[in-house]
Parts: structure tokens; sequence; C-alpha cells
């Protein structure tokens, strides 16, 4: 256990889809040594197959009475999709450009493609990052005892002098977000951006994220809107609870999206074009209680009165989304506002 | 948290604790067996956690050496990214700066402004594809070899071929062109000012790419009007038609959602069900190409409520003008025989008394006085105000009504207001009768008619995806004209486009104060004429008859007549200028091949003598260049952007102190800068050689002030003296010029994150407040300024013969070319992926897709010829086809396929790319020219179009092994 615990809210409302998180993690971590393939950060189109591919189907995560369920490591080429090359260095010269493999599945195979039927298709972004998880599963799998939380923040981190790549963390994290690295031969994953973190930037993913939907905080904070979003208002909520892992990655769920038509084109007032069932079947029983929670908000503002809980969800200052606390070992902030001596008059 | 440390526990217990040698797991491998428990979670120093230290601080490298830039690309989102470079001066990555100021407590700032094409720039400027030297052709056109040549030899043959070219053909024969690649204020001005300074031809580049809004410019006078994103934060229905902004517009996407959590109604009006359309609070999945029908739809509901303003459209528009019923001419105060007693000769004291402008004053029926009177604020008004109401007079000009006028010879006539004709045709329109053709319901239109007429703020944005049907001027004007029509001016919204901000003091930069003038071209028509000319291609004269109610013989006759007055020096001024003539090309960051439609590219290639092209990396266009310029990209040079207004920031570019160069890539700057040393050399070697003339001292009567381009003068003409040598030097100039950029110095910029803030000065038609969002037409509400328009107000009709005989001089609507012997529409709305087709190659960007292009087909469209998703499929029509790979979704209706822009075709098998199986004929009206506020120019011009291809799928084997 850690002594404090940094979390992020991701609000579904906000999300628009466009992966900038995903390529913020890729440059900051998984361009280079054997991480090519993963996605510390990916973003999946629901409904929809996920990555790595159908990865609620791989088991992993603790039943009922607290035992790891068993696990299965994805494919790479199937499951996580082998990152394909391009013959670029031939285009260059004016060829045809090429993979040089035939996709067969990627990171966001599914986007945009929806469920139900045109014209009440629905769809929406789930955006996914390691879950810092408060009982880790791939932690309790670790034959070698690799992984562990740091009690600063509960990071929670594979130690390649332990770890001899034996994937049972891969296995057993019911998220698939432990990643085996075939290059050194080790586990990796998201590590939180802790080193940005400590010299005060928030993690790249939410730094970065241009729909303003990520916020970053401790727990234990009350005043960071992790906590308030999470325990004030109890509209941030962990996915698949029942997994038993206990996450520090929290969602505002969806809003239900435009009405449905029925079948003259007629708007049918108060429809569900998001079923809550399967909304329910990521989030849990209280998804119901948050989308209540938001709708009344909405309902208030609507009607010209103030709400504390959509002042925090509109987030009117970037910089206020991040209660990180004060940066350890020289901090980089304010990182803009320097001068540079690339600039010094000629 | 006990129960965790049990589970922990517990687990551990489960899977046992032997000793026993650990298996290593392979993929879908699932662990069995007891496996051995390791030495516990009791950690202590981790090495790790400095491993991973190590790699930030690589990556984060020195902060001083940082550099400042935006993407300038085409997707005019313009955001400041902080670039990080390594010790040994290779870039890394970029992170958004984050630091633009808040301007209110109320309004969300505008930060961390950026998407997934700028997060990455960082990866393609390495990439095997980038352009590292300068290369010659060394096979046929498009063949793919090269011979590596020295920036001496590449510059040597540009100029000799631009000065041979301009001896031979005169100065037309070059067409000298910044593509829209490179769209910057600072940069793009470099190339700007060379083709400028040798009266080169370069055309108007939203019209060349097709993302014009001549609709909006009709109606308002202006194409590029509108609000910043965080206008729409104190909106109460936001209405985003034929545009997904969170797929396109991805920086400011925020502003949409943090509005609907501030108690907006956001409505996304698009065929497909998009990504904005999913957040939205209603979704009104419109039929393609009837978006006219159910934009006039809502006004007809508007006016059978009686939801519309009365006292705005008398004032604000020109629905009082009077119109004679027989002809559907503008009666103009030219015309009246004022001896006539129903007319108040008065008006013409106070609005009108100069006699020479009479042809540009209407009139309109003032039901005060009971007779027509001459309106103030026309083009021919001495009376320069929209205002009816002041000490010495009070008019009260009607919308209903017929009356009797004498006209000037020509007896007695017929009038009734634009109102009374546009009522008229909003019949044809009512909600019930265009269900059939626009797919919505007449609730949602009855919805939209109340939301939109009874909110106090609602603002209209109109998306590029309705100019690109054939009758989406038509579409683009009645959406205009909705919007219009509800009333809503400077704060409480109305029509969006795009914001553009008056930046003044920049002419110096590409342009020398009248003594040298470019050959502007019509960016639609010279597009459409370098790529062999109007063609019935993929249409049938059933087609022209459903969209234009004429045969295509006769339609194109009409419309070649109109392209033909307009050619060249002579016909500059007669509609839609194009030059015949060039036929030597220097083009940057011009992808133009993208466009490939029909048979573009075998006509231009037939065409071009010479091709000259930079850009930082391979395109499918670059693949046909003669000569190659590798350019640095956007990380490597200095810059600066301002526009368009969707923030009130200006970016500046700064390299990484510590930047390693990249190949040879120079910027543009240098590199036409060595272009006009070169010319100028050649030229006085050879008038040393021949001491003739007319070789050193061109002729050029019409784009010059003294008649002549004396090549002599040209380096100092080019680099102001020595002034302007370098992209530095542009930058600098401009911080020091621009008015609106006071007080600002690349120190300060630098110092505040890699911007600064608009000041007050940046409004065209409302003040840029410091604490408010910005919303046009703010000084023509308040202070009866009038509009850029003929009749200086918001204009409804058009008395354009042409329009009169096309039965469009009021708004109205008419059916998509789009041939109906295919089944499927081919959709391309603009791309998440890519920014048109810059970044198209980038393989980070590719496996976050399906590695090449995809085409998204509706379940029942795809399993009714037995299509699964991830086949190749073959998309074809008369004109070709194009292989893709099928995803299926349910977001796509049934009777369309949606394929993302800017594919170019050398990404396809055969490189034979989706564009060419669409024709395109130009639209007669937007080739129109010559009335009014309708004349050429960045507010009146067409576009090329892009959804009027029908086409039919089916699954093909054996593309891809």
């Amino acid at each position: 256990m850690s002594l404090r615990q940094l979390a992020m809210v991701m609000d579904l409302n906000k999300c628009i889809g466009c992966q900038t998180c995903t390529v913020a993690c890729k440059t900051q971590w998984t361009n280079r040594n054997g991480r090519e393939y993963m996605y510390w950060n990916n973003v999946e189109t629901r409904p929809g197959a996920g990555y790595p591919r159908k990865w609620e189907e791989l088991g992993g995560g603790f039943d009922a009475t607290g035992t790891l369920r068993e696990g299965t490591v994805p494919s790479r080429s199937g499951d996580y999709g082998t990152p394909w090359d391009f013959n670029l260095d031939e285009a260059a010269l004016g060829a045809e450009v090429k993979a040089q493999s035939v996709p067969k599945a990627g990171p966001n195979w599914d986007e945009d493609a929806g469920g139900g039927e045109f014209p009440n298709a629905w769809f929406f972004y789930l955006p996914r990052i390691c879950n810092h998880c408060s009982n880790p599963a791939c932690l309790a799998a670790c034959p070698r005892g690799a992984i562990f939380k740091r009690e600063q923040d509960g990071v929670v981190l594979v130690d390649h002098a332990k770890c001899e790549g034996q994937r049972y963390c891969v296995a057993a994290c019911p998220y698939k977000k432990v990643y085996f690295n075939p290059k050194l031969f080790k586990s990796e994953k998201c590590i939180l951006c802790f080193p940005r973190v400590e010299k005060g930037l928030p993690p790249a993913c939410a730094h970065q994220c241009v729909g303003r939907m990520r916020w970053v905080g401790y727990l234990d904070d009350e005043e960071s809107q992790v906590a308030k979003l999470v325990r004030r208002y109890a509209v941030a909520l962990p996915l698949h609870p029942e997994y038993g892992t206990q996450p520090n990655v929290f969602y505002v769920p969806p809003l239900s999206g435009p009405p449905r038509l029925d079948a003259a084109g007629k708007p049918i007032p108060g429809s569900d074009r998001i079923p809550v069932a399967y909304l329910e079947s990521l989030f849990g029983p209280n998804v119901r209680k948050a989308l209540a929670t938001l709708e009344g908000e909405l309902a208030r503002r609507r009607a010209g009165k103030p709400s504390e809980l959509l002042d925090l969800l509109i987030a009117y200052r970037h910089a206020d989304m991040f209660r990180l606390g004060e940066p350890r070992e020289g901090g980089l902030v304010p990182l803009n506002r320097r001068g540079s001596k690339s600039v010094e008059p000629r | 948290m006990s129960v965790g440390r049990r589970s922990v526990l517990k687990g551990l217990v489960a899977i046992g604790a032997t000793g026993a040698a650990a298996k290593t797991l392979g993929a879908g491998e699932t662990p069995s067996g007891p496996v051995p428990a390791g030495a516990g979670g009791a950690p202590a120093a981790h090495g790790i956690e400095d491993l991973y230290r190590r790699e930030f601080a690589a990556s984060y490298g020195d902060g001083e050496a940082h550099g400042y830039a935006y993407h300038c690309v085409n997707c005019q989102g313009n955001c400041a990214w902080d670039v990080w470079t390594d010790a040994n001066g290779r870039i890394t990555r970029e992170n958004q700066s984050a630091s633009y100021p808040a301007i209110s407590p109320k309004v969300p700032d505008a930060n961390p402004r950026g998407c997934n094409k700028g997060v990455q720039h960082s990866q393609v400027v390495y990439e095997a594809d980038r352009l590292l030297y300068p290369m010659r052709r060394a096979g046929a056109r498009g063949e793919g070899k090269w011979k590596r040549i020295s920036w001496d030899e590449a510059i040597d043959e540009v100029a000799t071929r631009l000065y041979e070219t301009m001896l031979e053909k005169g100065a037309g024969g070059n067409y000298v062109h910044m593509g829209s690649g490179m769209l910057s204020e600072a940069r793009a001005a470099s190339v700007k000012r060379l083709g400028t300074l040798l009266g080169a031809v370069r055309p108007y580049i939203a019209s060349y790419v097709g993302d014009m809004f001549p609709g909006a410019g009709l109606v308002y006078g202006e194409g590029n009007l509108g609000c910043t994103y965080d206008f729409f934060h104190g909106a109460d229905v936001a209405v985003f038609w034929g545009c997904n902004p969170n797929t396109s517009r991805i920086p400011d996407a925020h502003y949409l959602w943090e509005a609907k959590y501030n108690g907006a109604k956001i409505v996304a009006i698009t065929p497909e069900y998009g990504s904005t359309a999913i957040h939205s609070d209603l979704w009104v999945p419109v039929k393609p190409g009837y978006d006219g029908h159910l934009a006039l739809s809502i006004i007809h509901r508007i006016v059978a409520l009686r939801l519309h303003d009365v006292s705005f459209l008398r004032r604000f528009t020109d629905l009082p003008l009077l119109v004679r019923t027989d002809t559907k001419e503008l009666v103009t105060l030219e015309d009246v025989d004022q001896a006539d007693p129903r007319f108040d000769k008065r008006s013409v004291a106070l609005f009108a008394a100069d006699e020479k402008r009479w042809h540009g004053v209407f009139l309109a029926y003032d039901q005060r006085s009971r007779r027509i009177v001459a309106l103030p604020g026309c083009e021919g008004s001495t009376a320069e105000t929209l205002r009816l109401k002041d000490i010495e007079f009070d008019v009260q000009p009607a919308l209903t009504g017929t009356w009797r006028l004498r006209l000037k010879g020509k007896g007695e006539v017929r009038v009734t207001p634009a109102f009374t004709l546009f009522t008229k045709e909003l019949r044809a329109f009512a909600p019930e009768r265009t269900q059939a053709k626009t797919g919505v319901h007449p609730a949602i239109v009855d919805r939209l008619a109340r939301d939109l007429a009874r909110s106090k703020v609602a603002v209209v944005t109109l998306g590029f995806a309705i100019g690109k049907h054939f009758n989406g001027l038509l579409s683009q004007r009645a959406i205009a004209s909705l919007a219009a029509f509800l009333g809503k001016l400077g704060p409480f919204g109305g029509l969006n486009t795009e914001n553009e901000w008056n930046i003044t003091g920049l002419e110096g930069l590409s342009g020398f104060s009248g003594r040298y003038r470019h050959r502007f071209a019509s960016g639609f028509v010279s597009e459409i004429m370098m790529g062999g000319g109007a063609s019935p291609a993929g249409f049938e004269d059933a087609d022209f008859e459903r969209a234009t109610g004429k045969a295509g013989a006769d339609y194109l006759r009409e419309v070649g007549a109109l392209i033909d007055r307009s050619e060249g020096d002579a016909g500059e001024k007669s509609g839609k200028p194009w030059w015949k003539v060039s036929d030597t090309f220097l083009l940057f960051a011009d992808a133009r091949f993208r466009r490939n439609k029909g048979g573009y590219r075998e006509a231009f290639l037939k065409n071009a003598r010479f091709i000259a092209y930079g850009d930082f990396r391979m395109s499918d266009f670059a693949t046909f260049a003669d000569v190659l310029l590798p350019c640095k990209s956007s990380y490597e040079a200095w810059d600066l952007r301002t526009n368009p207004g969707y923030h009130r920031f200006a970016n500046i570019g700064v390299p990484p102190a510590n930047l390693k160069p990249i190949g040879e890539a120079k910027d543009e700057w240098e590199i036409s800068r060595l272009v006009a040393e070169r010319m100028q050399a050649i030229a006085l070697a050879r008038f040393e050689r021949t001491k003739d003339e007319k070789v050193l001292r061109i002729p050029d009567p019409t784009h010059t002030e003294s008649g002549v381009h004396d090549l002599s003068k040209l380096v100092e003409e080019f680099t102001a003296g020595g002034r302007l040598r370098t992209d530095r030097d542009a930058v600098e100039y401009a911080l020091e010029h621009v008015d609106q950029f006071k007080p600002g110095s690349p120190r300060a910029m630098v110092e505040q994150g890699g911007h600064l803030t608009l000041n007050d000065k940046a409004g065209k038609s409302s003040p840029l407040y410091p604490d408010k969002p910005y919303a046009t037409f703010e000084n023509n509400l308040y202070l009866n300024q009038r509009f850029e328009t003929i009749s200086g107000r918001l204009t409804f009709y058009v008395a354009h013969p042409l329009w009169i005989a096309a039965g469009a001089s009021v708004p109205t609507a008419r059916e998509p070319i789009a041939s109906r012997r295919f089944p499927l529409l081919l959709m391309t709305p603009h791309a998440r992926w890519s920014i048109h087709s810059t970044y198209k190659t980038s393989p980070v960007l590719l496996r976050l897709q399906r590695g090449r292009p995809c085409v998204m087909l509706n379940p029942q469209t795809a399993a009714a010829r037995g299509i699964a998703d991830g086949d190749d499929v073959r998309v074809w029509n008369d004109l070709g086809e194009a292989v893709l790979v099928a995803k299926v979704a349910a977001t796509v209706p049934k009777d369309a396929l949606v394929v993302e822009h800017g594919w170019e075709p050398f990404l396809y098998p055969g490189k034979k790319g989706h564009n060419a199986l669409v024709g395109d004929v130009p639209n007669l009206l937007e080739v129109s020219d010559g009335w009014g506020h309708l004349k050429f120019g960045t507010s009146w011009d067409g576009n090329q179009h892009a959804y009027d291809a029908t086409v039919d799928v089916a699954k093909v084997e054996g593309v891809r092994s």
C-alpha cells in the first residue's frame, strides 16, 4: 500500500477521440527500445474489440473471493497488432507507399464504427492507461516480486532488476495494460509519467489532452478535482470494478447522446441512444446514479443556476486540472516562462 | 486499504508458492499449475525509477535550447508548441506550450491547443520520405529515377527556366505558388514575394483547394466571418452544419462540450453519425446535398411561426428592396422617374446626393411617408449608414406590398419588396414537402426553428462539406440566409465560417506597394482549366437537367463561354481570371495531385514544360517534378502565424538553439532569394552579351507600375534593400510593422511561451475586447455600419442576370448533380488523421488507422455485397476504380460511402486514387461574376466539388498479400 495515491479522472463526455494522448505517450515513452508495439495509452471506440483485441475476454484480475482469475497473454500480431512498417525509403523516390505486412489488427481498429443500426448508431471513446490499482493483479501474480507500488504516489512499476520476463503480470492484468518488452525481455507499462510529475509536469497524456478531459491529483487531497469528482460528487467511476483490482483511474460516463429517431425520423424524447446496460457492464451499477447527477446539474445550468460540478468539468483553467504537489529534484516550471538564448537580439 | 492487501496475499496463495522454477508465458498462453512466489512486494530503492528519469531527461534535453513552433499546414489550427531536442541536437518530441493567457474567469482558456498530427511532427521530420537533397529527374516524369544535384545546380536551373519563360511567354508564363501546405504569414510570404515581383500567376488558395465560402460572401459581403471558438461558451444554441469539429477542428473542439456544460444546446447536422454528433444534444441526419432544402425549411417554419424579427429585417437586410415584378431586376435610383409623386424626392437629398452613383442606390416603400424612398447605406448612397431613424428622417421600409412606380423612359412598372418574392419561393420548402428529399422530419425542423429564433445567442457554423456539392453554393447561401434571417449579429451570434483577423502592415512582406502585381487566378477555374477544362464526364443529361434545368451540352457551352471571357491579361477584369499561357511551375508545399479528379494529372503534366517543387517530404505530386527542392519543416525555420481567427493569438516559430541541420534543407526565404539573385545574374550576363534592352527590362504593361520587370534590380527589390533576406528577417519585419502585434517582439513572444495576444485593433467588424470572446458585425449592429455588399445590407436578393434566369435571385435550393446510375454517394470529409494530404504517410498515424486508405460502409451495404470488415474492396464508377480496405460501420448511411479525404494516389494500389472517380462540372452561378459585390476576389470565387460521385463497391481478391 502506498502512502498516497495519484489518480486520474477522464470525462468521456469531453473525449473527442483525437488520440493526441496516444501519440503524446508514444513519443514520450514507447517509440523505442522494444516498446514500439505498445500503447501505454490507447483510445478505443466502444462498442468495439478494443486494444488489445477483446481484452475483456482475456481474463485476469480477481474473482469475488479475491482469488486471481486465470488470464491470457495477448498475441502480438493478432491482438495488439504488429506496428506496420512502410516502404518510405522507396516512396522517397516515388514508389507506391505500402505497408510491409498486411494490417490485420491495431490499436484503433474499430474507430468510429459503432453499434446499433443507422440512424440510431451509437458509440463513444474510451481512453485507457494503466489503472495504477490499489490492489494490482499484476503485482499479485508476479512470481519474482518485481512489481511494486511507489509509496509517494502509488504508481505501479516493474522493477527490471527482478523481472525475468515471465509475463504472469501480462496475463493477470484484467485491463491488459502490462506489456512484454521482447528486446529487454522484461515487462513494462504506463508509469503515470512519474519523472514528469516529479518535475512538476503532468503526465503527457493528461497535459497534452486537447479535449481537456483528464484531471490528475491525489485522492487524499480534498481540494483536488479528482477527489471531488470521485468522492464528493461520485460521478467518476472505475472501469470494471468487478475485476477487483481497485483502479485509480476513474471515468465520468457518457451521457445518453442525441435522441434516437423513430421509423419516421422523429426524435424519441428521453431515449437512450447508448444503452445504459452497456455502460453498467463497463462501470458497474453506480453508473445510473452518476448519470442522474450529471443530468440534474445540466438541467440546473440550463435554467441559469450555478453548478460547482459543471464548473469543475468545464475546467476553466487548464493548469488547474492538475494538482501534483511541489516538484521534486529541480522542477521545470515555469516551463514556458523564460527567455531563451536563441532569441537574443543579433 | 486492507482489502487490497488481503486480495494480494490471497492471490499469491491461490497460485501457489511451491518454489518451483517459473514457466515463461507466450502469446495466447494462460498460467497453469503452481507458480513460485517471488520475494514479496517490499520495495526499496529501485534502479528502474532512475532509468525512466534518465529517459525523460534525455527527451527533454536542455530546456534552454527548446524551440517554439506551430505547424504551418492548412489546418488553420495554429497551436503553440514547445519543441524538445536531445543533447545531440536531434528533435525528440513536442509538448504543447499550454501557456495561453485566460481572457476572463468566465471563459475557458485555450490550452493546450494541439492535435494528433501536431504531436507527431517530430517523428516525420526524420522519416525516410523526407527530402534531404536537391534532386533532378533522371527518367520519365513519375518514374522514380533521380539524380542528386547541388543547390547551385538546382537554383541555376530554376532561375534559368523562370527567366527564359518570361522572355518567351511574358510574366504570365510563370506560375509561382506557395501551396496550402504552408499557410503562415512570414514564411509563405517568401514565395508570394518572389511571384509578385516576377508578375507570375498564383491562384486564390481557398478556392483552389475547394474550401471556400462564396455563399457566405454573397450574403454577408465577406466569406471569412464568425467567432473565436471561446464564443460558444456563452451560446444558447450552436449548430454545426456540414462539419465535424471533434474530428477536424480538434484544438478548439473542447469549447463545444464546455459550452454544453455551461447550458448550450449543441446540434450536429451531418449525413453520417460522426464524432461530434455523439456528444450533441440533437443530431440531424440530413441527406447529403439537401442542406439548402433543410435551411429553407427552417426559415419557412420561422416565418410560419412569426418568429422573425421584422425590425431587424427592415434595417439590416435587403429584403425591403424593391424589385420589378416583370423583369425581377432590382430598381435603382437611376431607373426612377423622380417626378413620380409616389416617389419621395427628399430621400435623394438625404441619402443619395451623388447623381453619378445612383445606379448603386436601391429603393424601398416607406410605411411612414407612404412613398417610395431611396435608401441610405447602399453602395451608391452618400449616407453611409444603415440608420433609418434620426432627427431629420424616420424611414420604415415595408416588407410586403405591391406598388406602381414610373421609371425613366420605361413607363410604369409594378414593384414589390424582395421579401415578397422570397416568401413566395419558400412555399416550395415547407418542412412537410422537403422531408422526402432531406430525410429530416418536420418535428426536427420545428425544433430547430424555435430553438434558433427564440434563443438570445445562436451560432450556425457552416462547414466545408457543404460547398463540395455541385449546388453547394446555393446550400451555403441558404444556410447563411438562415443565419442572417435569425437577426443575430455580434454578441448574439449568427453565421460562423472562419473568422479572420484584420492584420495590417504585412503588405510589405509579400507585396511591393503596387509596383508589381501578381497575376491572381481564380482557384477553381484555373485548376479546372489546368486539368483540361470543364468536362461532362461522369454525368448524363438527366443529371444536368435535374441539377441545372438544362441539357449538359447547353450548360457546358454557357459555362465555357463565361470562362473563355476571363482568360489571360485581357480577361482579368471580366470574371474569374486564369492564364492559359502558364507552363513553368515553381511550387512549394502543394501536393495538388491529391485532388487528381478525372484527368487532371494527365492534362497538367502535358501542359507543364518545367516543374520545380519544394517540400519537406515526398508527395505524390513531388514524384512528377523535374527538380526537387528540399525544404525545412515547421520546427526548423523562423515563422509567424495569426490567421484564421479561431483564437486571438499569434504564434512564433523559433528553431531549437542546438538543432542539428536535417539534410540540406533550406527555408523558402533563402530559396526565393537565391532564385532572385541567380535570375539577376543570368539576365545581366545576357544583356552584357546581347546589349538587348529587352532581356534585362522585360515588358509587362499590365502588372507593373513602370511597365517592365527590371531584372537588374531584382535582388534589391526582393530583399527590400537588404532588409528581407532570411526567414528571421521576415518575422522581425512582421513584428515591427503589424499594428495588431504591438507591443510584440520575438523575445517577448518566447517569454510568454511562443505567442502574443492580438491587441484591440485585430477585429474587422467588431472590437476585439481583451476580456470577451470575439464575434463579427458588432459595428454593423450597434454603429449602423454598412456591410460590404452592394446594398450595404445582408443580401438575400441577387439581380445578376444569370441568377435571375436560373430562378435563383432569392435563396433557393437545387438537386445534386450526382448520377443516379450508381447506388452510393462517395463522401470524403475532412480527415482526423491528416491535414489534407500532409501527414498521410506518417507511420505513427497510419498505425492508428487501418494502415492504408479505408472506406467506411454501412453493415447492410456490406452484407448485400458479401463484404466483411477488413476485406479489400473495389470502389468504382464509369470514371475509374480505386482499391481500399473496408471498414463496416453502423455510423454510415446505407446510401453512401465515407472515405477520409487527402489520401494521395500513391498510397493506393497502382497509384489509382479515389478522386479519379469524381467528375466535376463548374457551377455556372459560381463562375458568374460582375454583379454588385459578386466580383472575383477573396469573398467571391468558387469551389471545386468533391461530393458529386456515385459509385458501387465490391469485394476484390488478391490485391494485397
